[in-house]
């Protein structure tokens, strides 16, 4: 179907099809569009939006690509590797990369706390506390979302969004 | 039944005009309301679309962030409630991402579009961008049928069709009432025109309704009529005074043709009797030429030749006597026509008691001869006795009424009435004599005998006309027109077959001139004169010769007038002039009017005596010549040419004495 929409604009047609992490940087920049964060989280009214990326970065730059010049009520963008404790609660946004999975307990109680909403492709992120599980379902990028765990961190997830996540994963967890 | 507008009575008219404004002043409100009513349904129409496309819109941002088709087309189906929407869809970018009704061919979508609204034929088309926080996501398009608004549409002409006859029957009803405001006056206008033309009776009023122009002209149509019938009574009364003067005119113009007309036929009747006058008095004159030797010369052998046998004596006599008669009759007839003699005395006459004696000495004719044909002749008078007397000739009076008497007998053989009335009457205009003093005498005799046709009425006056054959002269009532001329009175006739005649004399009142004269019969012997006797005829002048001198004159003849003339020179030179001259009028070369003419111019005291057979015609053209002493007329009567030298010879003795 989206080949099918693809060979319908021609203006588009140089355009390879979007990889697999094209789309979830892409889904990643969509998140802070359904999500808000309490105002405390800015500093100023123009203080970057933080997108952090913790482990080995799967990404490469197609992240930074995505959002650059791109701004969200007002909040450019800033792409950061993740090194400290520190680091971690000052984002907005943290992807948890699948290589960081032995201490992936370890950095989400060191977020805990903080209005930080977390995103991985681990297995099993949400019932460990996560909040946005990625999944490949027929080839298609989709996601869930524990809710209860983004309202504790002071987030509130646009319903929209919520209708949008993949549901009995969501139901088998609560 | 179809009637052109034009010839349309005007309350059609108005209702019509009426009619035709008010439905088109409905149709435009009609039409605005719809307009105005299409309008604002359309912009509902596209607020109600654009709503639903920023809900829908809304809802289906985080499908189209995540490219979740199913959730997009979840979205889409929630259009279904509004059954108005055929089609709609998400694009994504240009391609289509989510369409509705599911599956439908993305070919069948149109490129997307800038945000904004337009009306298709039958569809409303509606483009809106989706936006998700300041960041355009995709564009939504939606299109809804028109079948409500049609429907309202629909709704709306029933509505005005039905409100339009609903108005229409009010406009008519209340147009024809209010109408006649209008409409009432000029139709009682038109009627009393109608009315006025048709009787052409202009008295008619057309009535007034107020004050308007409709009054004003009903004023000035009412003014109008006012002046014509003015008018026409003005022309009426003209027409009358015309044909009363016409009939003024014309019965004054029946009356002078008519006295026209009588006058004409007095004249032709005069004309007639004077023509026959003069004819009867040239045969007279001949007769008498020839006549006058026959008695001269009887009359000189019986007194004058002695030696006569009494049988020859006797034969004279005869001869004498039957020329006398002969003489007599052509008297009469000369009479017929002579007018009065100036010499001859007019006297008062006593007409009752001429009438008395006229009918007894008539009584032989009227009473004695009748009886005994065994007839009965009554006679009547009826005489008033207050009648003036006459002035005019007794002895011609008496005949003329011995005539009337006698044709009255004539026209009764079989016995009647007989009536002689007098009377006096006053013919002048009542004007002119209030006392009406009587002017006319009437003498009347009136018989029950067999009357006169309008023939013989006409010409019974002229001499020769008898009804009587044999027994009748054809004189009588032609000797009585003659006294009737003389006296300068009238005949009236009135007569009809079987109805008797009223033979009526008129006569003027008159005073007498003269007193009547005794005249002596008895004719002196003359003394003896010198006479000069010319005459053209040697008869005659041999016969006037012998009278004279039987009678002791010396005569001396000429036979023509110049030798006349010589012959008085000469015994003038003699100085034994001629006392008289007697000369016939008629001659060749000079006659008698000149040689008379010639000898008064010489000796006027020389009285000359003219003798013609033409004595009366002469007179009668008033050429009395001043030269001559008197006239006589042939043929020369011994006694009458004694009595005429008697008087001249009187006279110039007393002149000269």
């Amino acid at each position: 179907m989206l080949l099918a929409v693809l060979a319908c604009l021609p203006a588009r047609a140089q355009d390879p099809a979007p990889s697999e992490f094209q789309l979830k940087a892409a889904f990643i920049y969509n998140f802070a569009k359904f999500v808000e964060w309490p105002a405390e989280s800015f500093r100023a009214q123009d203080s970057p939006f933080t997108i952090g990326i913790i482990g080995n970065n799967p990404f490469e730059d197609i992240l930074g690509q995505t959002v650059q010049n791109k701004r969200i009520n007002g909040h450019p963008f800033r792409v950061v590797q993740c090194k400290t404790l520190a680091d971690l609660q000052t984002s907005h946004i943290v992807f948890i990369s699948p290589s960081e999975r032995k201490r992936l307990t370890e950095i989400l109680r060191a977020i805990r706390g903080a209005s930080v909403l977390t995103v991985s492709d681990l297995d099993h992120f949400l019932p460990a506390g996560g909040m946005i599980q990625f999944l490949m379902e027929d080839n298609k990028v989709r996601f869930s979302i524990n809710d209860a765990a983004a309202k504790q961190a002071g987030l509130r997830i646009s319903s929209k969004l919520l209708n949008l996540a993949k549901r009995p994963e969501r139901e088998g967890k609560q | 039944m179809k009637i052109p507008l034009r010839d349309s009575s005007i309350k059609q008219k108005l209702t019509l005009i009426i009619m035709a404004a008010s439905t088109v002043a409905l149709l435009l409100a009609a039409a605005g309301f719809v307009s105005y009513e299409l309008f604002t349904f359309r912009q509902k129409m596209i607020r109600d679309l654009s709503t639903l496309a920023d809900i829908i819109g809304s809802q289906s941002t985080a499908a189209l962030s995540f490219d979740n088709k199913e959730d997009a087309e979840d979205d889409l189906d929630s259009l279904q409630a509004n059954q108005r929407i055929v089609a709609a869809c998400i694009y994504k970018g240009n391609a289509v991402f989510a369409q509705y009704p599911r599956g439908t061919d993305v070919r069948l979508y149109p490129t997307p579009e800038k945000a904004g609204a337009r009306f298709e034929r039958d569809h409303l088309v509606l483009f809106r961008e989706i936006i998700h926080k300041g960041e355009k996501l995709g564009t939504f398009y939606v299109k809804s049928d028109l079948q409500e608004m049609q429907q309202r549409l629909a709704h709306y002409s029933w509505m005005i069709v039905l409100f339009m006859l609903a108005s229409l029957v009010v406009t008519f009803l209340l147009s024809s009432a209010l109408q006649r405001i209008i409409t009432k006056p000029i139709i009682d206008l038109a009627q009393t025109a109608k009315l006025v033309s048709a009787g052409k009776n202009y008295s008619l009023r057309a009535r007034r309704h107020g004050q308007d122009e409709l009054g004003q002209l009903i004023d000035g149509f009412n003014e109008m009529l006012a002046q014509i019938q003015e008018r026409d009574e003005a022309l009426q009364q003209a027409n009358d005074r015309l044909e009363k003067r016409v009939q003024e005119r014309t019965r004054e113009l029946e009356k002078a043709y008519n006295e026209i007309r009588q006058t004409q036929q007095t004249v032709m009747q005069q004309e007639r009797l004077k023509a026959l006058g003069q004819m009867a008095s040239g045969i007279a004159h001949d007769i008498n030429n020839a006549l006058s030797p026959v008695v001269g010369f009887a009359d000189l052998l019986a007194r004058g030749e002695t030696g006569l046998s009494p049988n020859g004596k006797k034969y004279l006599q005869y001869i004498k006597t039957a020329g006398e008669d002969i003489a007599h009759i052509v008297a009469r007839l000369r009479e017929f026509y002579r007018r009065r003699d100036e010499r001859e005395s007019l006297f008062s006459v006593d007409l009752n008691h001429l009438v008395e004696q006229v009918i007894d000495m008539t009584r032989p004719r009227w009473r004695d001869i009748p009886q005994g044909l065994g007839v009965t002749v009554e006679m009547q008078t009826n005489l008033d006795p207050l009648v003036p007397e006459l002035v005019g000739i007794e002895s011609e009076l008496r005949e003329a009424l011995t005539n009337l008497i006698l044709n009255a007998v004539d026209a009764l053989p079989q016995g009647g009435k007989i009536e002689v009335r007098t009377r006096a009457v006053s013919l002048a205009p009542f004007s002119a004599n209030h006392h009406r003093t009587p002017t006319h005498v009437v003498l009347e005799v009136s018989d029950t005998g067999s009357g006169m046709d309008e023939q013989t009425r006409k010409h019974c006056l002229e001499p020769f006309f008898s009804t009587k054959g044999r027994r009748g002269t054809g004189l009588g009532l032609a000797m009585v027109y003659g006294v009737m001329e003389r006296h300068e009175a009238k005949i009236e006739i009135e007569s009809a077959p079987g109805q008797g005649t009223i033979m009526r004399l008129v006569f003027p009142i008159r005073k007498a001139q003269t007193e009547p004269e005794t005249t002596d019969g008895q004719v002196t012997t003359p003394t003896p004169l010198q006479i000069l006797c010319i005459d053209d005829e040697p008869l005659l002048r041999e016969l006037l010769k012998e009278i004279l001198e039987s009678d002791g004159h010396q005569v001396a003849v000429t036979d023509s007038g110049q030798a006349g003339l010589d012959a008085f020179r000469a015994a003038r030179g003699r100085g034994k002039p001629f006392d008289v001259v007697i000369t016939d009028l008629g001659m060749p070369y000079l006659d008698g009017r000149q040689v008379a003419k010639a000898l008064k111019r010489e000796s006027p005291g020389t009285p000359v005596v003219l003798l013609t057979g033409w004595g009366a015609l002469m007179k009668e053209g008033g050429e009395t010549p001043g030269q001559v002493d008197g006239v006589l007329s042939k043929p020369p009567r011994s006694r009458e040419l004694r009595e005429t030298l008697n008087r001249l010879m009187s006279k110039s003795n007393g002149q000269t004495d």
